[in-house]
């Protein structure tokens, strides 16, 4: 009800011109004539299509880029207009148009490379992100690929972490924060299917392999009404779907990581398509004699190995130019495992003590779409995907056994577990698309299923003192059913004008109880002068599942569970305005500010563990809480050129606020970082040289820091007694820790500059591709995670001192990459 | 010198770099590696972390705990880096001043606890009244003005305090006691039990010198009624809300070991049953879970309610009787 009575409190704030975009069906009457759609095909010299290919329109900085087929559609409006048509290795071609009506158009670029010994041209183009100026950014693998690589890895993920708003966690974490939010905020979609944890191990690369994927788009400006589920942005991951004309692949050997690709057709009709790419990763063979090495100098026996593997495939069917089937498949599984033993002993005694862990953990991702392009107005679409996320430890132990010298006598202790977390997710959802000349209308459904298991296992603990234990850990399995349904309108009035509104509905049933959101949506974009945009959103969202997360840095310890009764569903507003230039010269600026609310999000209590090891999860968790992020931020870019290059700062503030947690005070997020800055350039140098460079600063996080100690009543009360009794060598008693405020400490600031070098070649219908990258060459190093140890001072006492571990120093690494078709 | 290195080592890798005929040797390929993996193995990713200590300087913790049974006693001590090694170190020289129902009451002197003023407390004369609510204010020329604020709680309306069963030694000397109190139904009210046992037995110095002395001994009390938001003061005493009992006479059984008398000349039973306020009682809730925690769990932040300062500054009222076992 409060919800509703919300929806009205904003429907009466909007403005009057904005209501009538929610009467979605009744708009298409009022359609102006001077909006027209420019639809075609664009094809290589050869005839092959090309896919990802930049439609440009010159005048009003706006642009697409073609689908796998080599097909776009373009707005444009009446009367004349210079549209710009590129691709990688080919001459940019111009065309002028008079537009007065829909009109259908094929354009074939010319390869600029050369025959025999080819080499790429001087006219080669670089081309940034395509942000757009309703706030969407656009990536291509050109993107990826134009980035140094790090350990020999072109990261899409990387990539996005470059845009303003969007950041990395720091050193090791995984995911991407977008302006003060969680990484379980984010919603990435692999066609159409969600991923859950979208990063290896210690985040330092991410699962979605740049070979694989076609396109990226970012939503973090604007939420159309056809996403939701989550609170802070969109990724929309497009895999790529196969070319139609042959068979290309590629082969690269790096230095940790290796990667095979093959796509093309799959029948002599050329009529299915297909797409393969598998990745492996082989860092064990370094981690374990290293890691051997660096506890043999600690005086420890101890190992750490670490594998991955993750593949891609897609399979398209085009039963005709308006029909397709696709299948789309995407997995990937980590290994880690982690041993430490050691023997020291003393006069007194003699210890033996080990270490065991072993973790596991997997994405698995399928989706089956139907595509049918009625007629040049209807479009509808089917789509049905799963998406399972599992973490299990698997034998975890701890071992410890004292024997004294004194007496013999022994004490042991001992200590194994064993669990499983899972998220299992059945979707389907359905879109129609009905296009006007000036207008696009789209309305859909989904239902989603979903299981959650959180940390089921068992554990078992024996020693000397409390014999033997076994315990049972079962989360209930909690299964969810989420329903939505959405319509959206974008809507082109005038050149002036584009308004997109409409609304996003979820019903929530989980335990019995329903939980119904009803989430506007308006953005518009304003285009007051040529090539200048005034632009503005208020989305209204929600999400029906938390991540746990520990504030300790440590290797894999979140859960994903869902909004239950007592952890409800999240929900908030996102608010965001701004402006964008396009400048001559392919340069553009940005300014966004943004303000977001997020409710009831849930913490870790003050002294709760992980949820897999002792209670059930719903018993360690704080629930109701508050949380808002609001910031600036600013983007420098030339797009497009044989220099290219750009730079997002982002000014901002995070906090959280729990009634029962921090004396009910807001206390910043463990993710508010106030300054954040992305530098990249990439040169183009010659004929067969790219270079490129990329610096990263933002704050530190913020981290609970206990720096004070102080006596508890019962330590002073029993030295005054001892003092009274006149015993001599008093001890201190107990000392509590004491911090001013969760999150009260900053780290020092994170950053690195990488550099790469990147030489390419044809030959003999080979693309030699050598990659060369050095990341953090200044060797940072940036806090992985800080503890609390005790040194032994001179005079034999012990006093704390705070390490810090990193990860990453000075890294440098190579790839070979060989393209053939 | 410079110029020898790079000439030893493009000898020693025949690593040359010419740009007009870019990259041809493969020996670069071998710099790349060897770069590479020294890197790896040579550069250690762990380094002392260093806190600016200042950001969060000493302040002086107070810690006193009052009852209606004995007089004021605060002790006031600093706080110390935890980079520092953990001694009490008491404040001797500050002002301390009580005030009941916010008006000045005294001004406690420092009672040194030993000759050599090595530790002590600021004590009153008088001992404190339920139902009041009383202020320490405590001024030090260092670290300014600490303030706290709690009351005296009513002492418990206890009708029945007895003990049910006392076991024999084949039954380990358990013992099944009973307590039966009002609850005022106004208030969220928390309670406190602390059991010990006293007595005298000889003690055998020598075979020809033996004497007879008192002792006593915490026990740990179990409940065997149902209470609710159950903690406990360092493992031991427990504290307990009213949620489920709230304005009602409540029966509270209690079992645990009392003495064997059979080695005992007097035993006696002190069940401590306190009213207790919910300062006094959030103090230990968050120090139990302070406890517990692990260094990778999330911190705990240990309730205080000093200004300016920290530690506990909280009321109990006490219902106590001797009972006689032996």
């Amino acid at each position: 009800m409060k919800r509703a009575i919300g929806a009205i409190r904003f429907i009466r704030l909007v403005p009057a011109r904005f209501l009538f975009l929610l009467l979605l069906f009744s708009a298409n009457s009022l359609s102006s004539q001077q909006t027209f759609k420019v639809s075609g095909k664009i094809i290589a010299d050869d005839l092959s299509s090309l896919s990802n290919a930049s439609v440009y329109l010159s005048q009003f900085s706006t642009g697409t880029f073609t689908d796998s087929t080599g097909k776009f559609d373009l707005k444009v409006k009446e009367g004349w207009n210079e549209i710009s048509f590129s691709y990688i290795g080919f001459n940019t071609q111009k065309i002028n148009l008079f537009i007065t009506r829909d009109t259908s158009i094929q354009i074939k670029l010319l390869t600029n490379l050369q025959l025999g010994e080819v080499t790429i041209v001087d006219q080669k183009q670089l081309l940034q992100a395509l942000h757009d100026a309703n706030g969407t950014i656009g990536l291509t693998r050109e993107n990826f690929n134009s980035l140094p690589a790090f350990l020999g890895e072109n990261d899409p993920i990387r990539a996005v972490q470059m845009q303003p708003g969007v950041q990395s966690g720091g050193e090791g974490s995984r995911g991407i924060f977008v302006r003060g939010g969680s990484p379980d905020q984010n919603l990435m979609l692999v066609d159409g299917a969600p991923v859950y944890n979208p990063s290896h191990v210690y985040g330092f690369i991410s699962v979605f392999n740049g070979d694989a994927i076609e396109r990226l788009d970012v939503y973090k400006d604007r939420y159309p009404a056809r996403f939701g589920g989550r609170l802070c942005s969109v990724m929309d991951i497009k895999m790529e779907e196969g070319n139609r004309e042959k068979v290309r692949g590629s082969f690269s050997l790096g230095l940790v990581t290796s990667r095979f690709h093959l796509d093309g057709p799959l029948t002599k009709k050329k009529n299915t398509t297909f797409s393969v790419s598998l990745r492996g990763c082989y860092v064990g063979l370094y981690s374990s004699p290293i890691s051997k090495r660096q506890y043999a100098k600690s005086g420890y026996n101890g190992n750490i190995y670490y594998y991955f593997g993750d593949a891609n495939a897609k399979l398209v069917h085009h039963f005709s130019d308006k029909i397709q089937l696709q299948f789309n498949f995407f997995t990937n599984n980590d290994f880690y495992s982690f041993t430490r033993n050691n023997k020291s002993s003393t006069v007194r005694y003699s210890e033996e003590q080990s270490l065991k862990q072993n973790v596991s953990w997997a994405n698995y991702v399928g989706s089956a779409a139907l595509l049918v392009e009625i007629n040049d107005q209807w479009k509808m679409s089917q789509r049905f995907s799963f998406s399972r996320y599992s973490i299990s430890n698997v034998n975890n132990s701890s071992y410890q056994q004292i024997v004294y010298s004194n007496n013999n006598s022994e004490y042991h202790s001992f200590f194994e577990s064993n669990n499983l977390s899972y998220i299992n997710d059945i979707s389907w959802r359905g879109d129609v698309e009905y296009n006007t000349n000036n207008q696009t209308l789209m309305t859909g459904a989904g239902l989603t299923g979903v299981y959650f298991e959180t940390g089921k296992g068992k554990s078992k603990s024996d020693n000397s003192l409390g014999g033997n234990a076994e315990r049972e850990l079962k989360n209930p399995l909690v299964k969810s059913l989420d329903a939505f349904l959405y319509s959206e309108d974008e809507y082109h009035p005038n050149e002036r004008w584009l308004l997109n509104g409409g609304f996003h509905a979820r019903v929530y049933t989980v335990q019995g109880k329903t939980f119904v959101s009803f989430l506007p949506r308006v953005n518009f974009t304003y285009n007051p002068v040529a090539k200048f945009f005034l632009r503005a959103s208020a989305s209204g969202l929600s999400q029906n599942l938390h991540l746990l997360a520990t504030a300790s840095s440590n290797i894999l310890n979140d859960y994903w569970v869902p909004a239950t009764k007592k952890a409800r569903p999240e929900n908030g507003w996102n608010f965001s305005g701004g402006m964008m230039h396009k400048l001559p010269l392919n340069f553009e600026w940005s300014i966004d500010g943004f303000y977001r609310i997020m409710n009831n999000v849930i913490e870790y209590k003050s002294g709760s563990q992980q949820a897999s090891v002792n209670s059930p999860w719903e018993d360690q968790i704080i629930t109701g809480g508050k949380g808002r992020s609001y910031g600036v931020e600013f983007y420098v870019a030339r797009t497009k050129g044989r220099v290219t290059g750009s730079v997002a700062y982002t000014l901002a503030w995070s906090d959280r606020q729990f009634a029962s947690l921090n004396d009910g005070k807001h206390y910043p997020y463990k993710y508010d970082r106030r300054h954040n800055l992305a530098v990249q350039l990439v040169v183009y140098v010659g004929k067969h040289i790219e270079l490129g460079t990329s610096w990263v600063y933002g704050s530190g996080n913020r981290f609970t820091l206990m720096l004070q100690g102080y006596q508890s009543y019962n330590s002073v009360s029993y030295h005054d007694y001892e003092v009274s009794q006149g015993y001599t060598n008093l001890g201190a008693g107990e000392r509590i820790s004491v911090f001013d405020g969760r999150n009260n400490y900053r780290l020092p600031a994170y950053h690195h500059l990488d550099i790469s070098f990147t030489y390419r070649k044809r030959k003999k219908n080979l693309d030699h591709v050598f990659n060369m990258s050095i990341y953090n060459v200044y060797n940072r190093f940036n806090q992985f995670s800080v503890y609390s140890d005790y040194r032994t001072n001179s005079d034999g006492s012990r006093s704390m001192v705070f390490k810090q571990l990193s990860l990453f120093p000075v890294l440098p690494s190579f790839s070979y990459t060989i393209k053939f078709s | 010198m410079k110029k020898q290195v790079i000439n030893y080592m493009v000898r020693k890798i025949g690593f040359e770099f010419n740009p007009k005929s870019e990259i041809r040797n493969p020996k670069f390929f071998r710099l790349i590696t060897f770069i590479l993996f020294a890197s790896i193995f040579f550069v250690s990713c762990e380094k002392d972390f260093v806190v600016k200590e200042q950001e969060q300087a000493a302040r002086m913790t107070i810690n006193c705990e009052f009852d209606n049974y004995s007089v004021f006693s605060v002790y006031v001590t600093q706080s110390s880096s935890l980079s520092g090694l953990a001694t009490i170190i008491p404040i001797t020289n500050a002002r301390v001043e009580l005030y009941e129902n916010d008006s000045v009451l005294f001004v406690l002197p420092w009672v040194p606890t030993d000759s050599a003023n090595t530790f002590g407390s600021y004590q009153s004369t008088f001992i404190p009244v339920s139902g009041r609510s009383y202020t320490v204010k405590v001024t030090h020329s260092v670290y300014g003005v600490a303030t706290a604020k709690d009351f005296l709680p009513s002492t418990p309306e206890v009708s029945t305090y007895l003990i049910d069963h006392y076991g024999n030694s084949q039954e380990h000397n358990k013992v099944f006691f009973r307590l039966q109190f009002h609850d005022n139904p106004s208030t969220v009210d928390y309670y406190r039990v602390n059991v010990y046992t006293v007595g005298t037995h000889w003690v055998y110095n020598s075979p020809t010198d033996s004497t007879i002395e008192d002792f006593g001994t915490w026990v740990r009390p179990e409940f065997i009624s149902e209470v609710t938001d159950t903690i406990r003061d360092n493992g031991f005493f427990p504290l307990f809300s009213d949620k489920s009992f709230n304005g009602t006479d409540k029966e509270l059984k209690i079992l645990f070991a009392g003495l064997d008398t059979s080695k005992t000349l007097t035993a006696k039973v002190v069940v401590r049953f306190e009213h207790v306020t919910p300062a006094h009682y959030l103090y230990y809730q968050t120090l139990e879970r302070y406890h517990q925690s692990g260094q990778n769990d999330e911190p705990v932040h240990v309730f205080g309610n000093i200004d300016n300062g920290y530690g506990i500054f909280s009321g109990a009222a006490i219902y106590s009787q001797f009972l006689d076992v032996k």
